[in-house]
């Protein structure tokens, strides 16, 4: 049997980082000198115990492992791993050729890596993987190297080296000697154009990071057709402008942060020239009232820049749609006298907020506002009455003191005001009003939502581009939310507040999302339980919810197939009765025999575990499905026809005579199953 | 018997034209009940649409607007009855007896389109769907002159049965006009209808002219008549050209976000259709139009068309051009540009039943000239080449094949061979028969030179000479075969510049050479080869 990728390395990264030091070792930059130019990922985890604490791992290796024993063994395994490692990931250069996993790690104390994998790694893969099959792991220690050796087969694994406590080793055996000999790496990743300088920018900080580089994933994808939409992709995204990436994951009891960092090249003409001006600070987030669930700003020098950098990046791939742009300008100056760019949008400057609020006893629930502050409001109201009156845009006016409220008639329902240096739009005068009125008071650099308050500071309030959701009030304005969701996941979004914000500067483009799982300046309670208790550890709850919803969804997945596969054999179960006087056959095997066209074997194959009968002959014993011989279309409708032979989750999927298949539920479905191996005469749902 | 009275009379018509006095026409017209909003001729050229400026009483549109308002359906349960009387067979029984009746109830409207296919200009109007976007526009007379047109291949039918085989030739000459009517459209379908209907006049001229209840003079005048219709039948070019105009006039559409929603929805999801055009419609389209790249758009569907057009040009030596690769083309179309790639029809399907349509048209031709030839000289012509010049001008060559036609002519009392009518069933044959493409052009040259000298020097007969050309055809097609799935890469080798690769790659082609050499030389008799041999041994002798 062939090792699997993800398996190889979890073997690699449990093989080195047991018998590290109890301290603190940090996957620092001597480590990653270690990796070649040709790595494409490289997972780093400075602090393995802080990163993975028994909360947060104990649940999602009991979700992930096959078994209690294997989660057991795993969790001890992973546990001992006490310092910092690096794991690289090197593509292969063709689909059918096995990628290199390479793993570094710093040790301590050196002799203590034989003894750990020995006892701790070994028997916890072996659980995982070998359980019942009389496979095998075992250790070939050499004076230079280890070896991970699979028995029976004397099949090397993985291998490893030490030197000068910091340990090596690849999936690729080889490397670990070449790096002994100091032949290793050829080249250094970190000697790459633009590494060093991102590596330094990366925050001091992080629980866990991966670094990409995007040099040998270019290299390996195919070259793109001429004029194919992959080759348009690759002009306008430019990814050989990408130097660098990171994506570091930062967790607390109660929040998650993501950060994705891309170093960019000196000379960007692709989305990075966008990300070049300096990033700058909201003016009026502090506008919007209390109730507005979600705000969000872009960042701009005037609303008609935007167009401008959208068009240069359509330069690189044809030049004639920005001239034709620019065409398009001057002949809308010449029939209606203004100039759209530099009367209209030139005036909207520094950036447009816009916010959503929500109210389900309105006829439309969802509300919205954007605001935009003008530089010159005057002039822009000149502009914009030429611009009504030229296409005769027809108004209801409306005043609130000295705010004059506009709101549009004939076209999707909008208004507006301009108030102080802000034009106010909405999606009705009431909230143009409320926003409006705030105009006069100082400041509004921040949100008043306390949450979203929290999120704004908590991210950094000089961005290019920013979002922010208040959960708390999104669960109290749509109630509705939790039943969509389910108790789980309505637990862990009763509060707190999402937000999201992108950055540049010095050529780092940066985008952070945090997740706080607890409002501002409160704790967490669980849904339904007593005021006192708190949550032990949000974010573990949160991680398993995530793998458990990720693992009922793909048994779903698999659990249609088999039904999609019963009632296509319920079908041929009806053909074959057809020809045979209204009885269906006498097992599985004479219907494959009788209609070798319709039914093949490979449909039998189960979708759970990917096993099926190899030959014919074997299909009534091998295969995961029970059929129940002796019936005909005379028999009762609901009598089961085929059943899954064991249940998978909580439940097994049964074929009916009447040709429909239902997943029915414990304890009837294992009742049911009983019953059919018994031999019962009469087997009915209830 | 149900008497159709002429109260459906379309609104289009203008009053001037039944007693009152207006200069231009309403702009409903009125089709079997329904009424349609029509384009005003102003606003489709303001689109780009080539709109012909033809004077109302002289549009032969009206009248058969009228003769589709005068129609009279045939009962449903006649429909097979129909379709074999439309094929020729006259059904027997009480069938053939109410089919008969039927045409009493539709002579007033066969009578209008009979007169409607004799008027000179023609110009249908485009009626309005249910947006303003000319994607939504409809063509509501379309099927139903598809339908008149089979009615008077039923009456022909009939004609033929009651030995009036000259007034049947009339018929199927009035569906040639009113095909040239049709075709010259606005859109392709149009253009579609107008081929298939064509056809159904070709097959019907030549069952009559078979028939020989017709006179030479009579002929010869339906071929003098066809000469001219030929001319102005629109070529697959202007075809392309009038999709062309169309595809342009909606991306225009497309940048008014009504437009935009009715391609894709038809007017039902956007919840927009007629919505009012005022300020705001008025400013969407602006900014539309200032930010979408609609004139780059309008540039690559006219270097699309352009590059079919090219590719279906023919040579020049005359190879029939043809679109083998049409995804190529599209391919050519910008990536980003996804509106257009979208929009384009497929337009080689559309170029093959062109081809077909004008060979079919040129087989009935030819057809009623060897039956004029046949009924002045007894017997009919040996060769194509005789009808010239008192029956044709020129022979033509297949547009189908690119080959002269493969006539052949056959004993006494039989009919002659190789002008039978293409169908959906024998073109695929035909296509084989094709000329050469391009790469193999020096190599086919050089082959068909061979075979014309080969006959000259063996002074072979005429049998033998249309068995080397058959001979030369069957080499030829296995080689434009060959082209079909080596070519691209041949000639990306040749582009190289590595002719030792290119030339190993054709090696098969000189393989058929030398096959073709062999199977002409089992032509000539023991006569010929003594006399060639003879001539030869002559010419060394004088040499020495």
């Amino acid at each position: 049997m062939r090792m699997k990728p993800r398996i190889i390395l979890q073997i690699g990264v449990l093989a080195i980082l047991g018998p590290l030091s109890n301290g603190v070792v940090r996957a620092d930059r001597q480590l990653l000198e270690i990796f070649p130019d040709d790595v494409g990922a490289i997972w780093l985890v400075d602090h393995p115990q802080r990163a993975l604490p028994p909360t947060t791992i104990e649940p999602l290796l009991k979700t992930l492992a096959p078994n209690a024993h294997a989660a057991d063994k795993l969790f001890k395994a992973v546990r001992g791993m006490p310092g910092g490692f690096a794991v690289g990931y090197v593509p292969p250069p063709t689909k059918k050729k096995r990628p290199v996993v390479l793993v570094a790690a710093k040790l301590s104390v050196p002799a203590k890596l034989d003894g750990w994998l020995e006892t701790s790694l070994l028997p916890a893969v072996e659980a995982m993987l070998y359980s019942g099959t009389g496979r095998s792991l075992k250790l070939d220690k050499t004076k230079n190297a280890t070896r991970i050796i699979t028995q029976p087969g004397d099949k090397t694994v993985f291998a490893l080296a030490v030197k000068d406590k910091i340990a090596f080793g690849s999936n690729k055996p080889q490397l670990a000697l070449e790096w002994l000999r100091g032949d290793l790496p050829k080249k250094r990743w970190t000697g790459m154009p633009g590494v060093r300088k991102m590596l330094k920018q990366l925050p001091k900080q992080s629980t866990m990071r991966v670094l990409f580089n995007p040099k040998p994933w270019l290299e390996r994808l195919p070259k793109p057709k001429p004029n194919s939409l992959e080759e348009l992709a690759f002009k306008v995204l430019a990814p050989e402008e990408i130097q660098g990436g990171s994506v570091d994951f930062s967790w607390k009891r109660t929040s998650l942060k993501v950060l994705v960092s891309v170093a960019l090249s000196e000379e960007c003409q692709g989305p990075g020239r966008l990300l070049t001006k300096a990033t700058s600070s909201t003016r009026c987030l502090g506008l919007f009232p209390n109730d507005f669930v979600a705000l969000g700003r872009l960042g701009w020098t005037n609303a008609g820049s935007v167009a401008e950098h959208l068009y240069a990046l359509s330069d690189r791939f044809d030049e004639t749609i920005s001239a034709e742009y620019r065409e398009d300008l001057a002949s809308f100056r010449e029939k209606t006298g203004i100039g759209w760019n530099t009367e209209i949008l030139g005036h909207l400057v520094h950036e447009i907020v816009m916010g959503i609020r929500l109210d389900f006893s309105q006829p439309n629930p969802i509300g919205w506002a954007a605001v935009l502050p003008l530089d010159d409001p005057g002039t822009f109201s000149l502009a914009l009455e030429k611009l009504i009156s030229h296409f005769e845009l027809t108004f209801e006016d409306a005043s609130l003191g000295n705010l004059s409220i506009r709101t549009a008639v004939g076209t999707f329902p909008f208004s507006y005001a301009i108030a102080q240096d802000f034009l106010v739009v909405a999606d009705n005068p009431e909230t143009v009003a409320d926003i409006a009125v705030k105009a006069g008071e100082k400041p509004h650099d921040e949100p008043h939502n306390t949450n979203m308050k929290a999120c704004h500071e908590a991210l950094g309030t000089s961005n290019h581009l920013a979002f922010m959701l208040d959960i708390e009030q999104l669960r109290e304005k749509a109630p509705m939310l939790s039943m969509v969701l389910g108790p789980k996941w309505a637990q862990l979004l009763s509060e707190g507040s999402v937000g999201m914000v992108l950055r540049a500067e010095d050529r780092m483009a940066q985008l952070e999302f945090q997740w706080s799982l607890v409002s501002a300046g409160r704790k967490r309670r669980v849904v339904g339980d007593s005021d006192a208790q708190t949550e032990p550890d949000a974010i573990a709850t949160l991680i398993t919810t995530t793998v458990e919803t990720l693992v009922r969804a793909r048994l779903q997945a698999k659990r249609m197939v088999s039904m999609h596969t019963q009632r296509t054999l319920g079908q041929s179960l009806y053909i074959y009765a057809n020809k045979h006087n209204g009885a269906f056959p006498e097992s599985l095997e004479d219907l494959l025999r009788a209609l070798p066209e319709t039914v093949k074997l490979d449909m039998l194959v189960s979708p759970y575990d990917g096993e099926g009968p190899k030959t014919i002959a074997d299909v009534d014993h091998d295969c995961y499905l029970l059929y129940r011989p002796g019936l005909t279309v005379h028999s009762a409708p609901t009598e089961v026809l085929l059943a899954e032979r064991k249940l998978h989750g909580d439940g097994a999927n049964f074929l009916f005579v009447d040709g429909h298949v239902e997943f029915i539920k414990d304890p009837l479905a294992s009742e049911l199953l009983e019953r059919i191996e018994a031999g019962e005469q009469v087997i009915q749902k209830q | 018997m149900r008497r159709v009275r002429w109260l459906l009379i379309p609104v289009l018509c203008a009053p001037s034209a039944w007693g009152q006095e207006e200069d231009s026409p309403s702009e409903q017209l009125k089709v079997r009940d329904r009424v349609y909003t029509v384009y005003p001729n102003e606003e489709l050229r303001q689109r780009g649409m080539e709109v012909p400026e033809v004077p109302f009483e002289q549009n032969a549109a009206w009248k058969y607007v009228e003769a589709i308002n005068a129609m009279v359906d045939p009962p449903q349960d006649l429909r097979d009855a129909f379709v074999s009387a439309r094929q020729g067979n006259w059904p027997d029984g009480e069938a053939g007896e109410r089919l008969a009746s039927w045409l009493i109830d539709m002579q007033p409207a066969l009578d209008l389109f009979r007169q409607a296919s004799d008027m000179p200009d023609y110009h249908m109007p485009l009626c309005r769907g249910n947006s303003d976007s000319l994607i939504a526009a409809i063509l509501p007379s379309i099927s139903e002159m598809r339908q008149l047109s089979k009615s008077l291949a039923v009456e022909a039918t009939f004609l033929m049965k009651q030995g009036k085989a000259t007034d049947a030739l009339d018929n199927y000459m009035a569906v040639q006009r009113v095909a040239n009517h049709v075709a010259r459209g606005q859109t392709l379908i149009e253009g579609l209808v107008g081929i298939a209907t064509r056809n159904l006049a070709s097959e019907g001229l030549m069952r009559v002219s078979e028939s020989g209840l017709v006179d030479s003079e009579t002929l010869k005048e339906a071929i003098d008549e066809m000469d001219r219709l030929a001319v102005a039948m629109p070529t697959f070019e202007e075809l392309v050209r009038a999709e062309q105009r169309f595809c342009l006039s909606t991306v225009d559409d497309v940048m008014d976000f009504t437009g935009a929603i009715d391609v894709v929805t038809g007017g039902s999801v956007s919840g927009l259709e007629g919505s009012p055009r005022n300020g705001w419609t008025r400013l969407r389209g602006a900014l539309m139009r200032l930010y979408l790249p609609d004139r780059a758009m309008k540039r690559n569907f006219n270097r699309h068309y352009d590059a079919v057009v090219e590719a279906t040009r023919p040579t020049k030596a005359g190879v029939p051009g043809g679109i083998i690769e049409e995804q190529k083309l599209v391919e050519q179309v910008p990536a980003w540009d996804i509106v257009t790639k979208m929009m384009l029809p497929s337009l080689a399907r559309v170029h093959e039943l062109t081809r077909r349509g004008e060979s079919n048209f040129i087989r009935s031709r030819l057809k009623m000239a060897t039956e004029a030839y046949h009924l002045d000289h007894g017997k009919h012509p040996d060769r194509l080449s005789s009808l010239v010049p008192e029956y044709i001008s020129k022979v033509p060559a297949d547009p189908m094949t690119g080959y002269d036609f493969e006539y052949r002519p056959s004993g006494q009392g039989k009919l002659p061979q190789g002008l039978a009518i293409i169908t959906r069933e024998n073109a695929k044959e035909l296509r084989k028969k094709r000329r050469t493409p391009e790469i193999l052009n020096p190599r086919a040259s050089m082959w068909r030179q061979y075979t014309r000298d080969f006959v000259n020097q063996y002074q072979l007969t005429d049998r033998q000479r249309v068995a080397a050309e058959s001979v030369l055809r069957d080499l030829e097609a296995r080689a434009a075969d060959f082209e079909r799935t080596h070519g691209v890469k041949i000639r990306e080798l040749m582009e190289k510049g590595d002719t030792d690769a290119a030339a190993r790659r054709m090696e098969p082609i000189d393989k058929l050479f030398v096959e073709l050499k062999k199977r002409l030389d089992a032509l000539p008799t023991a006569k010929q080869r003594a006399a060639v041999k003879a001539k030869n041994k002559a010419g060394e002798g004088n040499a020495r």
